[in-house]
């Protein structure tokens, strides 16, 4: 018998839908894979096929073939497991109504035991899922949530293999994962353990990050060591504006591709803050990698890309942000494909002066010649510093000012 | 400061992709971001004087629009101009003290 199932590619932050044909007839056992399938997908056979047998189902003894399509896209991870396995069920006819199984998306990776590991880019896969009229999306529990952010749609997790075939057969009933985005959208309070009013003093600098916050500008910090770079920088997010609906269902959707979400998480509600530390490499900054994955620039899509100590950042990776600074997203182009990532952040960087870090010091003096603070300095390039809208000195804070504060607050009552 | 966001999002209400005023595109700059007769020439003095880049003129613009947000005034004034340019105070050839 032929059944067609249906699963999902997903490149950059779009998904493609994949159909899976299943044909199961004629003598002797045997199954082949076609379709451009890597050597994850190749070797589902062995994990479906055990599976089947942990979980008292019949592995056909006849010809089976698998033909993934469109055969020009590359198939890769193991999330198509349960696609071809529903494919297999239906077509050896232990799923009765093979029609119905054509109506859903179907992914999930299998284990040995029957049991179903969560995938990535659930929510790309069920927003085409949708635009293309699918009627439901069956996946692995753990990713129904972040799914079911899309409306329109029947999102079902499940966890065992035989959950998939009680569905069809009817006598397993499955409860259609219910998520009201604007509702967790709302319920998110901002609960923060650190607060701008941590900072004493630096009125200039809160200003200038106030503006910064408001306009989405990037922002430097100047300073010597201990005068609060970090400490500002930290708290930006408690300043930031709450994000917008539609702000936030573009920040999931690439936290989604990056199967950074998290089990059972659905809404990214608050504005990202990523913090990569200075040996990042320049493809875990912009993304990139054999299977293209989004950088950190791109998981600070809507939020905050902070970079402690800008000039320790290899030359090469400070470079490479130059042109999403500009484009807000960026293009990665390699042999066997190009994607496009959004990258729409703001950029909080902090440095000291000089190498000593005492240039400019009020009370401290520098010991770094002249020629040595040039050579600083012109770690970060014109361009990059061009593209950086607030430069800002911080000064440290004197003690007095800092007790004075103290004293205030005492007095008055908060 | 809410408030400031809240000018922004129904400004590009519109706009696909774009959330607030860093996100302008530079066509648009000129048309979001008028500015007075003096305010150019300050704009002009200050290029000059710093060695601004063309992206910097519209990075100081975009800056200072967001800062009458702040103050939720409908143009842009002198002072916010002028702030916005004390922000660039990299772009200074003598910063490191020569």
């Amino acid at each position: 018998m032929f059944v067609k199932t249906f699963g999902s590619a997903v490149y950059g932050v779009n998904a493609y839908t994949i159909t899976v044909e299943v044909n199961v007839s004629g003598d002797g056992a045997s199954y082949a894979l076609v379709g451009l399938p890597d050597n994850a997908v190749k070797e589902s056979w062995l994990r479906i096929a055990t599976a089947f047998k942990n979980n008292d189902l019949a592995i056909p003894r006849k010809k089976i073939v698998v033909n993934m399509a469109p055969a020009d896209i590359k198939k890769e991870g193991s999330a198509y497991d349960l696609t071809i396995a529903a494919g297999i069920l239906a077509a050896s006819e232990q799923i009765s109504v093979a029609e119905e199984v054509s109506k859903y998306i179907i992914m999930g990776e299998l284990s040995l035991d029957g049991s179903i590991l969560p995938i990535k880019g659930a929510l790309p896969i069920a927003i085409q899922a949708q635009k293309e009229g699918f009627k439901g999306f069956i996946l692995p529990k753990e990713n129904a949530k972040e799914a079911a952010i899309v409306q329109g749609l029947e999102v079902y997790g499940v966890e065992k293999l035989t959950d998939v075939v009680g569905f069809f057969n009817g006598y397993h009933h499955l409860e259609a994962t219910i998520s009201d985005p604007r509702a967790d959208f709302a319920n998110s309070v901002n609960d923060f353990d650190v607060d701008f009013s941590d900072v004493q003093g630096q009125e200039n600098i809160k200003r200038a990050m106030e503006i910064a916050a408001a306009g989405g500008h990037n922002i430097i910090l100047i300073g010597p060591p201990g005068a609060g770079k970090t400490m500002l920088a930290k708290r930006l997010p408690t300043i930031l504006p709450p994000m917008t609906l539609h702000e936030a269902l573009e920040t999931t959707k690439i936290h989604s591709v990056a199967g950074k979400l998290g089990d059972n998480a659905s809404l990214v509600a608050h504005r990202p803050f990523r913090s990569p530390h200075h040996t990042i490499s320049d493809v875990a900054l912009v993304g990139g990698g054999q299977v293209p994955q989004p950088g950190e620039i791109s998981l600070a899509h809507n939020g905050v890309l902070f970079l402690d100590e800008l000039p320790e950042f290899k030359r090469t990776v400070l470079e490479v942000m130059r042109q999403p600074l500009e484009d807000r997203k960026v293009n990665i182009s390699r042999a066997k494909f190009s994607v496009d990532y959004p990258a729409s952040f703001m950029l909080v960087a902090s440095m000291n002066p000089c190498p000593c870090g005492y240039f400019n010091h009020p009370e401290k003096d520098c010991v770094c010649g002249p020629m040595v603070v040039q050579k600083y300095l012109s770690k970060i390039s014109g361009p990059l510093l061009d593209r950086i809208d607030i430069h800002i000195e911080v000064t440290p804070v004197v003690l007095r000012i800092w007790q004075a504060d103290e004293e205030t607050m005492k007095k008055v009552p908060l | 400061m809410q408030i400031a966001r809240d000018i922004q999002s129904k400004r590009y209400e519109d706009k696909n992709g774009v959330h607030c005023n860093a996100q302008m595109p530079s066509n648009q700059v000129k048309d979001i971001c008028p500015i007075t007769d003096a305010g150019t020439q300050l704009l002009k003095t200050a290029m000059q004087r710093l060695n601004l880049s063309a992206r910097a003129y519209d990075r100081i613009l975009k800056v200072s629009r967001t800062i009458a947000d702040l103050e939720k005034s409908e143009d842009i004034k002198m002072e916010h101009l002028a702030e916005a340019i004390q922000y660039r105070s990299l772009d200074r050839e003598n910063w490191s003290g020569q």
